[in-house]
C-alpha cells in the first residue's frame, strides 16, 4: 500500500521530504514545515511519526544519527527522485493553467 | 479529589463520538482519568475548554508494564505541538490539548484510517471473530430447534433464554463488524480526496441491545422464581457471580504484574494461569454452596 500512496505525494509528504534535504530530526520538521509555508501547511505529530516510518520502509529517507530517543534523518537519492517527479508534475500543472488563464 | 464513575457505551472505532464526549465532560468540569471494560473514572476539575484527540497504536497492550520507546517518541512528538497524554487503554491513546485550534495529531485521513485498522486487527476484530465462531453454531442450533420443535425449546426455559441471548450476541457482533467495514470503505474513498469521515455512531443500537439483555435476564430469573426453582436460580446467580469474581481477580492480578514491571507476554501468561485457578476455585465453591443449600449431602460427599 505504501507503494500506491507514494505515486503522488500529498503536500504534507512533499514538505517533510523537502525538510529532509538536510539532516533534520523529527521534532524540528514539525516546526519547519509551517515556517516554510507561512502556516499554510501543518503536519500533525502522529502523521509525521507514521510518515517517517513509511518513508524509512520505502528507503526514501535514512537515519543519520540517534541521540537517545532523538532520531535524525536525511533524504536518499530515491527520495530525491520522487520529490523531483512530484515537482515536475506540479510545474506541468502550473504551466497548463498558465496556458489557459495566463500567468500571474 | 472528587471522582465519578460512569458506564459508557462507545464502539472502539468511534473516535469522533468519543472525542466529543470527553470534550463535553471536560467543559462540565470532569476530566477522564481511567477507562475499563466496566466503567470509566472521571476526576472533578475546573471546567476546561480543551481539545481531545484519539489515536490508535497497534503495538500497545494493556499488559505493557510501561510505555515502549516507540510510544514515548510518539508522545514527545505530540507534546511538541501541545498534546499531552490523558490515558492509554488497549490500543487507544487519548491526548488533550489546551491551546485554541491546535494542529491535530492526525492531519492525513489515510494514515488515521490505517492506524485504526491495524489497531483493530491487533485485538478487537480477532476477539469478535472468536465470539462469532462460538456463538454462530449455538444460534443456528437454537433457531433450528425453534423451527422444528418450538414447544420443547420454550418449555426448557434455560434453553430458550440462553438461545435468545447467544443469538442476540451473534447478530449484534455481525452488525458491529458490518458497520465498521462499511464505514471504512466509505472513509477510504473520502480520504483519497484528503477528507476526514466521522466515525459511525451505534450507541442507540448498543443501548437497545443492553436493555433487551437485561430484560431477558430479568424474565429468566423471574421465571425461575415463579417456579420456585431455587436450584436453577442459585445456579444462574453463581454462574454470573463466578464470572464477576474471576474478572475482578484477573484484572487485579494483571495490574499487580504491571506494577511489578513484568513484561507483556509473561503478564498475559501469568494472568491466564490466575484466571484458570480462580475459575476452578469459584466454580467448586459455588457448586458446594448450591449442594449445601439444596440439602444434597450424598453429592457433597461424592464430589468433595
Amino acid at each position: 500500500m505504501p507503494r500506491e500512496k507514494f505515486k503522488t505525494l500529498t503536500e504534507q509528504m512533499f514538505y517533510i521530504l523537502l525538510c529532509l534535504k538536510e539532516e533534520c530530526c523529527g521534532m524540528d520538521i514539525l516546526d519547519r514545515v509551517p515556517e516554510m509555508t507561512n502556516g499554510r501547511v501543518n503536519v500533525g505529530s502522529g502523521t509525521l511519526y507514521n510518515l517517517l516510518e513509511q518513508f524509512l520502509a520505502e528507503e526514501m529517507i535514512r537515519e543519520t544519527k540517534v541521540e537517545g530517543r532523538k532520531r535524525s534523518y536525511i533524504i536518499t537519492p530515491k527520495g530525491s527522485d520522487r520529490l523531483r517527479e512530484e515537482y515536475d508534475r506540479i510545474t506541468a500543472q502550473a504551466s497548463d493553467y498558465e496556458k489557459l488563464f495566463g500567468g500571474k | 479529589m472528587k471522582r465519578k464513575r460512569r458506564q459508557e457505551l462507545f464502539a472502539f472505532y468511534d473516535d469522533t463520538a468519543l472525542k466529543s464526549h470527553l470534550e463535553k465532560m471536560a467543559k462540565n468540569g470532569w476530566m477522564i482519568e481511567k477507562m475499563s471494560n466496566y466503567f470509566w473514572t472521571y476526576v472533578k476539575t475546573e471546567p476546561r475548554d480543551i481539545t481531545f484527540e484519539i489515536t490508535y497504536h497497534h503495538a500497545a497492550s494493556e499488559f505493557d508494564p510501561h510505555r515502549s520507546d516507540d510510544q514515548e517518541t510518539f508522545d514527545e512528538f505530540c507534546e511538541h505541538t501541545g498534546w499531552k497524554l490523558a490515558l492509554s487503554w488497549h490500543q487507544m491513546q487519548i491526548y488533550y490539548n489546551e491551546k485554541t485550534s491546535p494542529t491535530p495529531i492526525q492531519t492525513d485521513p489515510n494514515i488515521r484510517l490505517e492506524a485504526m485498522h491495524k489497531a483493530m486487527w491487533s485485538n478487537y476484530l480477532i476477539s469478535n471473530i472468536i465470539i462469532l465462531l462460538i456463538s454462530i453454531p449455538i444460534s443456528v442450533m437454537f433457531i433450528a430447534g425453534m423451527i422444528r420443535v418450538p414447544e420443547e425449546v420454550i418449555k426448557s426455559g434455560t434453553g430458550l433464554f440462553v438461545g435468545i441471548l447467544v443469538t442476540l450476541l451473534a447478530v449484534y457482533t455481525i452488525f458491529d463488524l458490518t458497520v465498521y467495514f462499511r464505514w471504512r470503505k466509505k472513509a477510504l474513498i473520502l480520504a483519497e480526496n484528503g477528507e476526514f469521515c466521522p466515525s459511525p455512531n451505534t450507541s442507540i443500537v448498543q443501548r437497545c441491545v443492553i436493555y433487551f439483555t437485561y430484560l431477558i435476564l430479568a424474565v429468566w430469573l423471574l421465571n425461575k422464581f415463579i417456579k420456585f426453582d431455587m436450584l436453577m436460580m442459585l445456579s444462574i446467580f453463581s454462574y454470573y457471580a463466578s464470572f464477576a469474581v474471576a474478572a475482578i481477580a484477573v484484572n487485579k492480578a494483571k495490574d499487580m504484574f504491571k506494577h511489578l514491571n513484568v513484561e507483556r507476554d509473561m503478564n498475559k501468561f501469568l494472568s491466564f494461569i490466575v484466571a484458570l485457578i480462580v475459575s476452578f476455585i469459584t466454580v467448586r465453591f459455588f457448586i458446594y454452596i448450591i449442594l449445601l443449600v439444596t440439602g444434597n449431602r450424598e453429592m457433597i460427599e461424592l464430589l468433595f
